[in-house]
């Protein structure tokens, strides 16, 4: 009887979204009640000034204190402390949901209003064993960031297909060993991990009650063995992303393209201003051009915490805020959060979308979000988010310091260590080898 | 008669102690003895289960914890003795120049201590950084052409460079301030005598602060075994293991992966080895500045 | 001297040129100031940042390490009174108590901390950041120094005229160990001006927050760091320690009772 009333409300919801979108959202009945939320993106307010037009009862106080995870982990071994709302990074999630920092919403956010909302790639951010937690905000779907002006200077063409990533990369390090045709991170599991989801694969997954590891299936292997080739050739230099010589290299031009999350467009404007009208945006390169792929890199979600007092507005208003149009218009306006995920962005596109100045008078935003269609696949990253990145840093600096000495060898060293990391954790329902 | 003074007195001590102590009692104390009760215990999240002794025991046969005292070492063998030994030499030189030219000095090398461990970890990758650093030319000029500034293995160098240039000022600085206190006719007395300027500020002068210098090195040691800002701002750099230090290895059990207890139980051990590598000083120390005490 | 002076400020040299710079010119090979100058850019931002929050943070740090400071150093030196005038029970042992407690590293005992003033609802209060900041063992022991250099005759002399002990700590003492006190009390105003930590995990509120705390929350709208304003923020952050430290400069002179003997 449940699933025929929920199957019924699927297909009223359907047909709401046509012609009565706001009915989606539910009425809050409550006391009045204020709200805390930590997040560290900073124009949030924006949205939450339309939220409380429509929600007059609840308020919102929004807090910044940049990357809080020191605060939410001592909040959460304390038993109190938590905000009603908290941004966590989707790499993130399962590790405060293992910690049992957040409660599920369901009940005024279910699955199917999810999957409508947010697609259903996003319940792997956002839920675990069926219990939803919280929304979506930015997407991290993979984008080829890349100087016209070299590309142009040297001759060099925007690969389709990583084949011919390659051969550009091979080309500009003969024309010009100073420079780079890419970089790729001295660790930050994130962008690795993202490589491989682009190529249609995973490393890890979880799946009734149980954690898969596989990091030497064959997408994985094709992916570091890409990367291995041109790393111990000395064509693609690695290289400790977001330090200073990193940040000279993008100012100077000493770097030609970087693959990367899509939210990286603004990250150029504020730390690369004076390269304006230089970068164009793609899809990244595609193994299989026939069956496109994308990958994410990064990407935020908002929670509802265990410690709320009212998890019902708290519900409501995630919800609100990462799904309806003046909200992601307001994201979009002030913060140019590439707010994709809500399938309600379609929206809200033609209004956000036009030509950038930055960006060369590109439409960026049509091309990203191109790029975050692609994106069709997701799976769960492990809840030991910190150790499966320490590791593979400290891998990656054992290569550059020449102590390992083939680059694709790294792969079956990093399953080893996550596998004795999740050991130490306690976890005894994993599964290495395999994936569902 | 001896009893009752002896008593008053020790009444009096407590009063004038009471203020500190309740705080010390309040804010140290209390919770370090909630933090054994918790070192007790198992932990996932806010969930916690007792488990007696085992995290000490998980400790014991923790290769990382143990790893993780070979920086610490250095710096108590190295950085320690040495920066307190140039900070002497300074506050002497301070005391040697004209006021107004000591004063500048006393500033310049102040500066570096004002800077907050954030702005330093910038300020400090530019400078190691192989793009920008301005020591490049020194560095090429020295034949190291082309070799990357920042390995792991020059860490520890770069350690003393970061540490010497935070403290030295500063220590000197207290070295100096209780020079101020040393009577002059000392010094006066022994320079009629006919010694030079070194010689009575290390023979007369240096044994009348040695209560300060005492104090210093046991600061300066738990210092050392809990070394973290720095080396965490190298992070930007070079990529350092998560227990590249004791107290780097406590943070992230804590804070990155939520093993609180553990991180506790952690520090609770640090705390002793410090303890107990500080023992012999810590004792001279007793004696040097309770001269009168039992 | 000259060439160790440079050792020691350029670092600050480098910060002062920095914050002249957008973020491109940052992010170049080159300790000259920037050209075109965006200081007076940066600076508005800075102060501009949210409706001027920097003021508010710049309030805050000035309450907190004041107080601290001020409180913690008092506090240090009525303790050190006690160990270097009386002869108690236990004096020895707490000597090295003290020291031995205060050994335990801080992040180990942050939760258990945090839990205690979650208890007293100290958590998103002044308190939080005060309590912890009035404890400074490192004051206890450099005082128990100080006073160690107050010649005994003065004490002698004061207890044969009948003075109270607290008439001796205030009129008699007090003036021997001013250079002690002012030093101690510079470092520690430093200590707390620049704690991150602690106001970090034990405040929730941005309007609390100290001005460490609140430069690193300035960033681009995604929350990435932006180093050209991060750098002015933390200029502003260092520039009244710098100011304070050279209006207390003249009390660095030789002491009162240096000439006594």
């Amino acid at each position: 009887m449940k699933q025929v009333i929920l199957s019924l409300l699927a297909v009223f919801l359907v047909v709401s979204v046509a012609f009565a979108a706001d009915d989606i959202y539910p009425e809050y009945k409550g006391e009045p009640v204020t709200l805390t939320m930590w997040a560290w993106t900073s124009n949030e307010d924006y949205s939450i000034r339309e939220f409380e037009k429509v929600y007059p009862n609840i308020k919102v106080q929004w807090e910044n204190f940049g990357v809080h995870y020191t605060k939410a982990q001592t909040a959460i071994a304390a038993g109190e402390g938590l905000p009603d709302v908290l941004m966590i990074e989707y790499t993130f999630a399962p590790e405060f949901m293992e910690l049992g920092a957040f409660v599920p919403i369901n009940q005024w956010l279910p699955e199917e209003k999810f999957v409508k909302l947010f697609g259903e790639p996003a319940l792997n951010w956002c839920a675990l064993d069926g219990k939803i937690y919280g929304t979506p905000q930015d997407s991290g779907a993979i984008a080829l960031f890349y100087r016209k002006d070299i590309f142009e200077k040297y001759g060099l063409t925007v690969p389709q297909t990583w084949t011919e990533f390659a051969e550009q990369a091979r080309k500009l390090r003969q024309a010009d060993p100073n420079l780079n045709f890419a970089t790729v991170p001295l660790g930050w599991a994130l962008w690795w991990i993202g490589q491989i989801w682009e190529a249609g694969g995973k490393v890890f997954d979880y799946k009734d009650g149980k954690w898969y590891i596989d990091f030497t299936n064959p997408v994985a292997e094709k992916v570091f063995n890409f990367w291995g080739e041109l790393i111990d050739e000395g064509t693609i230099k690695i290289e400790q992303w977001w330090s200073p010589d990193w940040y000279n290299s993008l100012n100077v031009g000493k770097t030609a393209a970087v693959i990367i999350g899509c939210w990286f467009a603004e990250w150029l404007r504020y730390n690369a201003p004076e390269s304006e009208g230089l970068w164009r945006v793609t899809i990244p390169p595609q193994w299989d051009p026939a069956n496109p792929h994308n990958g994410m890199i990064g990407g935020s979600g908002f929670y509802v915490t265990t410690h709320s007092k009212n998890p019902e507005a708290a519900a409501i208003f995630v919800m609100w805020l990462n799904s309806h149009p003046e909200s992601l218009k307001c994201l979009h306006k002030y913060s140019n959060l590439p707010v994709m995920v809500s399938t309600r962005y379609a929206e809200v596109l033609d209004e956000v979308a036009g030509p950038d100045k930055f960006f060369g008078g590109q439409n960026i935003v049509e091309t990203l979000w191109e790029a975050h269609k692609l994106v069709d696949t997701a799976y769960v990253a492990l809840p030991i988010q910190t150790n499966v990145d320490q590791a593979l840093g400290l891998l990656l600096q054992d290569y550059v310091d020449g102590k390992i000495k083939k680059f694709a060898d790294i792969l079956p060293m990093w399953e080893e260590a996550v596998v004795k990391a999740m050991k130490e954790f306690g976890y005894d329902n994993v599964v290495v080898g395999e994936l569902p | 008669m001896i009893r009752t003074r002896r008593g008053r007195s020790v009444f009096k001590a407590y009063l004038f102690l009471a203020p500190f102590l309740v705080l010390f009692v309040f804010v140290v104390v209390y919770p370090i003895i909630f933090g054994v009760r918790l070192s007790l215990y198992g932990q996932r999240g806010a969930r916690m289960w007792y488990v007696g002794f085992s995290n000490y025991r998980t400790i014991l046969g923790d290769p990382r914890f143990w790893e993780a005292f070979k920086i610490p070492l250095f710096l108590l063998l190295v950085q320690v003795p040495l920066m307190i030994f140039l900070a002497i030499l300074i506050a002497f030189v301070y005391e040697r120049m004209p006021r107004g030219r000591a004063a500048f000095y006393r500033f310049i090398h102040y500066l570096p201590y004002t800077i907050p461990a954030i702005v330093a970890g910038i300020v400090w990758s530019y400078i190691f950084s192989d793009s920008m650093s301005p020591l490049r030319p020194l560095l090429d000029l020295l034949g190291f052409v082309g070799v990357r500034i920042l390995n792991r293995e020059h860490v520890p160098l770069v350690l003393l460079v970061i540490i010497f240039w935070e403290f030295t000022g500063y220590t000197a600085f207290v070295v100096f301030s209780a020079l101020l206190a040393v009577p002059r006719e000392y010094a006066e007395q022994a320079q009629i005598d006919g010694a030079t300027f070194w010689q009575t500020a290390f023979f007369i002068k240096l044994p009348l602060v040695r209560g300060v210098i005492t104090m210093l090195f046991i600061f300066n040691a738990i210092g050392a075994l809990q070394v973290f800002n720095e080396p965490w701002m190298l992070g930007a750099l070079v990529v350092l293991p998560p227990n590249y230090t004791p107290a780097m290895y406590i943070y992230n059990s804590a804070f990155a992966y939520g093993r609180f207890t553990y991180a506790t139980a952690m520090g609770l051990v640090l705390a002793c080895i410090t303890f107990l590598i500080s023992l012999y000083v810590l004792r001279m120390a007793s004696r040097q500045l309770l001269a009168r005490g039992w | 001297m000259v060439l160790a002076s440079l050792y020691f400020i350029f670092p600050f040299y480098w910060l002062v040129v920095s914050i002249t710079k957008n973020t491109s010119q940052l992010f170049q090979k080159s300790i000259a100031p920037g050209v075109p100058n965006y200081f007076l850019e940066n600076v508005r931002m800075v102060l501009g940042y949210e409706n001027g929050v920097f003021y508010h943070w710049l309030r805050n740090s000035f309450f907190y390490a004041t107080a601290g400071a001020l409180v913690g150093v008092f506090i240090a030196a009525l303790a050190g009174f006690a160990f270097r005038r009386y002869e108690f029970y236990g004096k020895r042992l707490l000597f090295l108590l003290i020291l031995g407690f205060a050994m335990v590293p801080g992040y180990a005992t942050t939760l258990p901390l945090f839990m205690i003033f979650k208890s007293l609802r100290f958590i998103d209060t002044p308190w939080a950041i005060l309590f912890p900041s009035f404890v400074n063992v490192f004051g206890v022991y450099l005082m128990v120094t100080y006073w160690n250099q107050v010649p005994q005759e003065l004490f002698d002399a004061a207890e044969i005229d009948g003075a109270s002990d607290f008439l001796v700590f205030f009129r008699i003492g007090f003036p021997g160990i001013a250079t002690g006190f002012v030093t101690l009390a510079l470092l520690a105003f430093v200590g707390v001006w620049n704690n991150f930590f602690l106001p970090l995990v034990m405040l929730n509120s941005r309007a609390r927050m100290p001005l460490i705390l609140g430069i690193t929350t300035i960033t681009d709208p995604q929350g990435f760091p932006v180093y050209n304003l991060t750098l002015t923020a933390s200029f502003f952050t260092i520039l009244p320690l710098l100011v304070i430290f050279v209006v207390f400069q003249r009390f660095f002179r030789p002491q009162l009772y240096a000439g006594l003997h």
